[in-house]
C-alpha cells in the first residue's frame, strides 16, 4: 500500500533554498510506517529522498524511500540510531553492546547501496557518536580527530571541529585545538552542535534555555526555550522542540523555529492531538521531519516569505 | 574466534573491579523547583518529593563519587530553572555517554500503601535494555530491606502504564540502560513523616548504591548500619497500613539514642518518625540505649554486619514523671579552640520551665570561679527543649569554661532535673576579630561624585552607639551615620557633598566594636578622589578628526565622564542638519568601560555628500549618579565631497562560499587563527541582507589578514576603471589594502581612521593593468602595533563605479554667523571652540581675562564660509572666568568660559 504514495514534494529539492525572511507550513504529511513499527529520531539522507529513522532507544536503523514508500531495515545493533551519520553512499554509526553488565562501543559502516556493514572499531569503553563537520564524519581516537571512510580512517584537517559534552562542559576539539567552555558558568550543558560554517556553538543549558555562542564561549544570542535545537543548512534558523511534561510523561510539544539572531520564534505545529518531537531539516531547507511522542513520522512542508 | 570476543575477553578484567572507577552514572533526582504542576507535596508533613528526591540523588553521588564512580547530577538544587523537562533529564544522560541513568523518586495512591516499585522500559519480561531488569531486581530488595516497605515490585512501563508502548519520559530516547524507583509511598502519612528524616532518605541512597554494588559486582564496604524506630508502647495510631504492624504504634520524638560501645549519640527529630541511624560502623556487637523523655531508659543489643543495615526497634514504657535531664550541650565537653563569639546551646530531654531553667544556668571560666559569671541572654526552641546560650560580650581568649545547669531548673511540669549538669570547654588563642570587608568608594576610586555615600560593609555585625566617634574623614565632611544589612555596613552620606578634586581619606578606629564587644583590631584607612566637576560631561568623541570629510555613513562615539543612566537619552540627542532636518539614527548602543559611559549611533540612511550636520546632545541627559551635563553638547561634521553614484556589482557578499577562510591564506601570516573569523551579518549592511564580517586577531607585531575570494575576479580595463566597496571601519588606524594577480603589495592601502561605514574607491589604468586587472583580494596589516584585534565589514564591491567630482561640491548652504558654548565649559586646562561662517571675511577670534585684557588670538585670517573650530589650552592661566570674542565683517559675538583647575 504505501508503494502507491506518491511524494510530490520530492522535486521541490531541484529548487536552491531561499534566504528567507520567515516560514509557514504549507501542508505536513505523514509518513505510513508499517503497523507496529514506530519511528523516532529522523533524518533526511542528504539527497533528500529517504528519510532515515530509529526506534525510541536507538535500536537499529532503518528508512523509508519518499519515492515508493519502501521501507529498508539497515542494521538492528543496540544504540546505532545515536546520532547515527547518513550520507548519500554511507550509513556511519555507533552501537552498544554489554559484557558483566559494562556498556561497551563499536563504530560500524554501512554501504547503502551493497548493504555491506564494517565494523570500523571494535568493542571499546570510550566513543563519542560521531561527529559531522561539512562534508566529513568525524570521530575521536587517541585525542585525534579523524575522518570516517570505507577505507578507514584518516587524519582530519586542521579547520575541521567537533562539540561534544565532556564533564557536563562543552568540549570543542580539533587537531590544534582542545578547549572547555562553560558560556554561562557551571550548569549541565546538552544538545551542542556547531553552525554549519564551523564559526558558531548552538547549545542548551539544562533549566536555562538555549544559546548560540562563538568557538571562545561568547554568547552571541539567547533562543530562550527551545528543546534539541537543529541549526538550519544555512545557519540562520535553528528548529527545535518546545515540550512539557508532568514529571512522567510527555503531556504537549510543538516544532518552533527561531531565528539565529533569537529575534522570531515561529510555531510550525499547533495541535493539540499530537505530540511533536525531535525535528531535522533537509538541505533544501523546504522541508522538516520529525517524530511524535508515540513514533509517527511528519514532514512538515515550509513556504518561504 | 573472533575479533571482538577477543577484545571482550582482553577487557573483562574490568569487571573485577574493586571499585566504580570508569563507570559514570547519570542521577536523576525527579521532579524540582516545587511546582505543584509536576511536583508532589504532603501538606500534613510539609513534604516535598522533590526536595526528598534529591537529598536522596545527592548523597548516592557522595557515596558512589568517593567509591571512584564519575556521577553526573541532572540537578543539584531545588529551584524554579531546575523544574527539567525530562527531554534535558535524558539529554544530560545521553551527551555525557553515562553507563546508567538511575530516577529517584517516591509514590502515592491511597494513603495507606506503602510498597517500593522499581520501573524499567519496556515489558516486564521484555524490558528493552535487559539490564534494567536485572539492577531492577536487586535495588528493589535492597530499598525495600532500608525502607522496610510492606513488600517491593517491579514492572516495565509499558505494562505498568497499559500502553503497550513507551510511557515514561524520564526513559524515552535513551542510550543507555535506566530504572526509576518509587522507595516508598509518600501520601502514606506516616511514612511522609519518616521522609521528612534526612538521615531515613540518606539511609535509602545507601540501599541504591548497594544495589549498584552488587549489580557491577564490586567489593563490598567493610562497615554496616545500626538503625530503628523508636515507638510509645502505650499509644496507637489510625490510619496504619495493616502489613505493617509496627506502623500502629506512635514514634517517640525527641530522644536521645546512644551506642555504645562507641559512645555515639543520635538525637531523634520532632516531626513524628522515631527514627534514628548509626552509619559506618565496624562489624561487631554493639548495645543501644534508649533514653526519651517520659519513657523508661531501655536497651538493646545488636550485632552489625558488613554492607548490611541492622535494626533496632523499641517501643518503650511510659514514665511520665522522668526528671528531665540535658541531652547535650554545644560547644562538648572537652571542646577547645572554641571561638570566642561561638553560641553556647544546651539540648533538654523534655520542654523546660524557661524561667527556673534561665536561673539554674551558669557560665564562667573555671579560672576566675563561680563567682565571675559571664552575663548572657537565653532565647528557647524546639517545645522550650533547646536553650540557646548568646552571652553578652565575647569570652575571654585562652580561657576553659565551664557550663553548669543547676539542680534548681524544672521542667514544665515542675519536674526537677535529673542532676545538676557540668561541661567544659576552652576557648581559642585570640578572638576573631572583625574586619572591614569591603568599602564604596574602593580604594583609590577615581571621579567620585561630589555626593556620593560611603558604605563600609564589616565581617560582623557591629555594636551601632555613635559611630561618628570611631569614622575620621579628611578633609572632614558634615553628614550623617546609619546603620544597613542587620548593622553589618555603616553607612555616611555628605551634607552638602566632599570637596571637588580632592583627596579623601577615611579612617575607621580600631576601637569601633562588633556586637559580642570586640573591636577591630587595627586602625584601617582608604581613599579616594573626588571629580573636578559637579556636572557630567562628554569626556571625547569619534570621529573626531577629519570632521570636514565624514563617510556619508559615519558612526558616532562620545564618551561621558560616568556610565549613562540610558533612559535619560530619549529626546535628549538631536541629530539634525542645518536645516534643522531630522536624522534618523541606527544601532543605538550604550556600554560602560572603565569606569566611562559610551553611546554609539550610527545615520540609519546614507547622508548627503558634502552636507552640513549637527549633532546636539541636551543636559538633560544624565549619568547613573544623577548628574547632568551644565551645557548642551554641540558636534558639528560635514560629510565628503566625493560621493558615490552608481556602480556594477562585483560581489555583493550575501554569501561567502566563494571566498577563502583568512586563516586559510597562504600569505596570511602572524593571525590568531582561533579568533580570525569570517562570517555574515546581518546588523551591519548597505545592500541585501548581509555584509561580511572580518574579524581580524594579531597574534604578532608583523601580520596580516587576507581576505580572499576563491578565485581571482577578473576587472576589463578600457582606458581606465573606478572600482570600489563600502567598508565598515573600525578606527583601528590599521591598514586596508587592494591586492592584485601580479604586485606583491597591495596597490592601494587606506588607514582604518573611520568607524561606520565608507566607500572606498581606486581607479585602475590600462597603463599600469593592462586591459585586465585580476583583484585577488583585500588584506589588513598591523600598522597600530598597539590593538591586536577588531572587526571590519565589507558590502558591494563594485566597479565601473561613477561618482561625483570635488569640482561638484554644491554651495555651502550657511548665511549666517555662529559662535557657539566651548566644550567642554568649565575645562582644565583645554576647551573647544566652534563657530560657524556665513559668508567669507577676515575672522578673529581672542580670549580676555576678567579685566578686559587680551591673553590669547585664536583665529585672525581669512575665513571661507563653513565650520570651524579652535582650541584654546589655559595651561599657563590662572582659574577665572575668561572671555572669548569672534569678529567678522559686521558681525560680533562673545561667550563666557570658566577655566576651573
Amino acid at each position: 500500500m504505501h508503494k502507491k504514495i506518491q511524494f510530490v514534494f520530492y522535486f521541490l529539492l531541484t529548487v536552491g533554498f531561499l534566504s528567507a525572511q520567515s516560514f509557514k507550513v504549507s501542508a505536513t504529511d505523514s509518513l505510513p510506517l508499517p503497523a507496529g513499527t514506530e519511528g523516532y529520531f529522523p533524518q533526511f539522507l542528504p539527497a533528500g529522498h529517504q528519510v532515515f529513522f530509529t526506534t525510541v532507544n536507538f535500536q537499529g536503523i532503518s528508512s523509508i524511500d519518499l519515492r515508493t514508500g519502501e521501507i529498508l531495515s539497515h542494521t538492528n545493533l543496540p544504540g546505532a540510531g545515536y546520532h547515527f551519520r547518513v550520507t548519500d553512499r554511507e550509513l556511519i554509526f555507533r552501537s552498544s553492546v554489554y559484557l558483566n553488565n559494562i556498556r561497551y562501543f563499536q563504530l560500524h559502516l554501512t554501504d547503502l547501496e551493497s548493504g555491506r556493514d564494517q565494523q570500523l572499531i571494535d568493542a571499546v569503553r570510550t566513543l563519542d557518536a560521531p561527529s559531522r563537520f561539512g562534508r566529513e564524519i568525524l570521530i575521536s581516537r587517541d585525542k585525534k580527530l579523524k575522518t570516517v571512510h570505507s577505507s578507514g580512517f584518516a587524519e582530519a584537517a586542521e579547520t575541521d571541529l567537533v562539540i561534544r559534552i565532556s564533564n557536563q562542559m562543552l568540549e570543542l576539539e580539533g587537531n590544534n585545538l582542545r578547549r572547555t567552555l562553560q558560556p554561562l558558568g557551571p550548569g549541565n550543558y546538552i544538545w551542542p552542535s556547531l553552525s554549519p560554517d564551523g564559526q558558531k556553538i548552538l547549545f542548551t543549558l539544562a533549566g536555562r534555555g538555549t544559546f548560540i555562542c562563538d568557538l571562545s564561549g561568547k554568547i552571541l544570542a539567547e533562543l530562550g526555550r527551545i528543546n534539541a535545537p537543529v541549526w538550519s543548512p544555512d545557519g540562520q534558523w535553528v528548529a527545535g522542540m518546545d515540550d512539557y511534561d508532568d514529571g512522567n510523561r510527555y503531556t504537549a510539544s510543538e516544532i518552533i523555529l527561531i531565528r539565529a539572531d533569537g529575534q522570531q520564534r515561529t510555531v510550525l505545529t499547533a495541535t493539540a492531538q499530537r505530540i511533536e518531537m525531535h525535528p531535522a531539516w533537509d538541505e533544501s531547507m523546504q522541508r522538516i521531519v520529525f517524530a511524535t511522542d508515540n513514533g509517527r513520522l511528519f514532514i512538515l512542508r515550509l513556504s518561504y516569505e | 574466534m573472533n575479533k571482538l570476543l577477543i577484545s571482550l575477553l582482553l577487557l573483562s578484567g574490568l569487571s573485577q573491579a574493586q571499585d566504580f572507577s570508569g563507570i559514570k552514572i547519570c542521577v536523576n533526582p525527579g521532579h524540582g523547583g516545587n511546582d505543584p504542576a509536576n511536583d508532589r507535596y504532603i501538606e500534613a508533613t510539609g513534604f516535598w518529593e522533590s526536595e526528598s528526591n534529591l537529598t536522596k540523588g545527592l548523597h548516592l553521588r557522595d557515596l558512589l563519587e568517593s567509591h571512584g564512580a564519575t556521577v553526573v547530577m541532572t540537578r543539584t538544587q531545588n529551584r524554579d530553572a531546575d523544574d527539567l523537562p525530562l527531554s534535558q533529564v535524558v539529554a544530560i544522560a545521553n551527551d555525557n555517554n553515562c553507563d546508567w541513568m538511575h530516577s529517584i523518586h517516591s509514590n502515592a495512591h491511597n494513603a495507606n500503601t506503602n510498597y517500593t516499585l522499581m520501573l524499567y522500559q519496556g515489558f516486564t519480561h521484555n524490558p528493552t535494555f535487559p539490564e534494567s531488569k536485572t539492577l531492577s531486581l536487586i535495588m528493589g530488595s535492597e530499598i525495600q530491606k532500608a525502607d522496610r516497605t510492606s513488600s517491593w515490585t517491579y514492572a516495565g512501563d509499558f505494562d505498568f502504564y497499559g500502553t503497550g508502548q513507551p510511557y515514561l519520559g524520564v526513559f524515552k530516547g535513551l542510550t543507555m540502560p535506566g530504572t526509576l524507583s518509587e522507595g516508598s509511598f509518600h501520601d502514606y502519612l506516616i511514612e511522609s513523616a519518616r521522609l521528612m528524616n534526612l538521615d531515613y532518605r540518606r539511609h535509602e541512597a545507601l540501599a541504591i548504591f548497594r544495589s549498584f554494588i552488587s549489580y557491577y559486582g564490586l567489593q563490598t564496604p567493610g562497615n554496616g548500619v545500626v538503625a530503628g524506630i523508636i515507638r510509645d508502647q502505650s499509644q496507637t495510631v489510625t490510619n496504619y497500613n495493616t502489613s505493617l504492624p509496627n506502623d500502629k504504634y506512635k514514634p517517640i520524638i525527641h530522644s536521645r539514642i546512644l551506642l555504645k560501645p562507641v559512645n555515639k549519640e543520635y538525637i531523634v527529630d520532632q516531626k513524628n518518625n522515631g527514627f534514628f541511624i548509626f552509619n559506618d560502623l565496624a562489624p561487631g556487637t554493639y548495645k543501644v540505649i534508649y533514653d526519651a523523655y517520659a519513657f523508661k531508659t531501655d536497651s538493646l543489643q545488636v550485632t552489625v554486619q558488613a554492607n548490611k543495615s541492622v535494626f533496632a526497634d523499641r517501643f518503650l514504657v511510659s514514665d511520665p514523671n522522668k526528671p528531665p535531664k540535658v541531652y547535650t550541650v554545644t560547644p562538648a565537653d572537652s571542646d577547645s579552640l572554641v571561638v570566642t563569639t561561638s553560641p553556647i546551646q544546651i539540648t533538654f530531654s523534655r520542654s523546660m520551665d524557661k524561667a527556673s531553667t534561665a536561673e539554674a544556668i551558669r557560665l564562667y571560666p573555671l579560672n576566675f570561679g563561680p563567682d565571675s559569671l559571664q552575663s548572657f541572654s537565653v532565647a528557647w526552641s524546639n517545645y522550650d527543649k533547646v536553650a540557646a546560650i548568646t552571652p553578652h560580650d565575647a569570652l575571654q581568649v585562652n580561657q576553659e569554661y565551664v557550663v553548669e545547669v543547676g539542680s534548681s531548673a524544672l521542667s514544665q511540669g515542675l519536674i526537677p532535673i535529673e542532676s545538676a549538669f557540668s561541661s567544659r570547654f576552652s576557648t581559642a588563642h585570640d578572638h576573631v576579630y572583625p574586619l572591614i570587608t569591603a568599602h564604596i568608594p574602593a580604594q583609590n576610586a577615581d571621579s567620585v561624585v561630589y555626593n556620593a555615600g560611603l558604605k563600609i560593609t564589616f565581617s560582623h555585625p557591629m555594636k551601632t552607639a555613635d559611630p561618628a566617634q570611631f569614622i575620621e574623614l579628611s578633609p572632614a565632611v558634615a553628614g550623617s551615620f546609619s546603620w544597613l544589612d542587620d548593622n553589618h555596613t555603616l553607612q555616611f552620606v555628605p551634607a552638602t557633598g566632599w570637596a571637588l578634586d580632592q583627596t579623601c581619606a577615611v579612617t575607621v578606629k580600631a576601637g569601633l566594636k562588633d556586637t559580642f564587644g570586640i573591636g577591630l583590631k587595627t586602625d584601617s584607612t582608604f581613599s579616594f578622589a573626588t571629580r573636578k566637576l559637579k556636572n557630567m560631561m562628554v569626556s571625547s568623541f569619534l570621529p573626531d578628526e577629519n570632521r570636514e570629510e565624514l563617510s556619508v555613513k559615519p558612526k558616532f562615539t562620545f564618551i561621558f565622564s560616568a556610565p549613562i543612566n540610558t533612559s535619560s537619552v530619549s529626546g535628549a540627542v538631536q541629530f539634525r542638519d542645518l536645516q534643522e532636518n531630522y536624522i534618523p539614527s541606527a544601532n543605538v548602543v550604550f556600554s560602560e568601560k572603565n569606569g566611562k559611559g559610551i553611546m554609539e549611533f550610527e545615520s540609519k540612511n546614507l547622508l548627503a555628500g558634502n552636507t552640513d550636520y549637527k549633532i546636539f546632545l541636551l543636559p538633560k541627559i544624565t549619568d547613573i549618579y544623577g548628574l547632568s551635563m551644565a551645557d548642551t553638547f554641540k558636534y558639528f561634521f560635514r560629510t565628503e565631497a566625493d560621493q558615490y553614484v552608481s556602480g556594477s556589482i562585483v560581489e555583493n557578499f550575501e554569501s561567502l562560499t566563494d571566498w577563502l577562510n583568512p586563516i586559510n591564506h597562504p600569505l596570511s601570516a602572524g593571525l590568531d587563527t582561533l579568533q580570525t573569523t569570517i562570517a555574515l551579518n546581518s546588523k551591519y549592511k548597505i545592500g541585501g541582507s548581509y555584509s561580511a564580517a572580518l574579524t581580524y586577531a594579531f597574534a604578532e607585531d608583523q601580520a596580516v589578514c587576507h581576505f580572499a575570494p576563491q578565485d581571482s575576479v577578473p576587472i576589463q580595463i578600457s582606458d581606465s576603471v573606478k572600482i570600489g566597496a563600502w567598508i565598515y571601519g573600525d578606527g583601528s588606524a590599521q591598514q586596508v589594502g587592494w591586492r592584485f594577480i601580479g604586485f606583491t603589495q597591495p596597490v592601494h592601502t587606506d588607514t582604518l581612521n573611520w568607524i561606520g561605514w565608507k566607500f572606498i574607491d581606486l581607479r585602475l589604468s590600462a597603463d599600469v593593468f593592462g586591459a585586465q586587472a585580476y583583484f585577488s583580494g583585500f588584506s589588513v596589516s598591523r600598522a597600530n602595533p598597539g590593538l591586536a584585534s577588531g572587526t571590519i565589514y565589507f558590502d558591494d564591491f563594485q566597479t565601473d563605479v561613477v561618482t561625483t567630482l570635488p569640482g561638484d561640491e554644491p554651495e555651502l548652504q550657511i548665511k549666517t554667523y555662529v559662535l557657539t558654548q566651548n566644550y567642554p565649559n568649565p575645562f582644565n586646562p583645554l576647551t573647544t571652540i566652534s563657530y560657524e561662517i556665513g559668508q567669507p571675511g577676515i575672522c578673529k577670534i581672542q580670549v580676555f581675562n576678567l579685566l578686559g585684557q587680551q591673553v590669547a588670538e585664536l583665529a585672525n585670517s581669512y575665513h571661507k564660509p563653513g565650520l570651524y573650530t579652535v582650541q584654546w589650552n589655559g595651561g599657563r592661566f590662572p582659574s577665572g572666568i575668561y572671555f572669548y570674542s569672534m569678529q567678522i565683517n559686521n558681525f560680533k559675538a562673545t561667550q563666557k568660559m570658566i577655566l576651573l583647575k
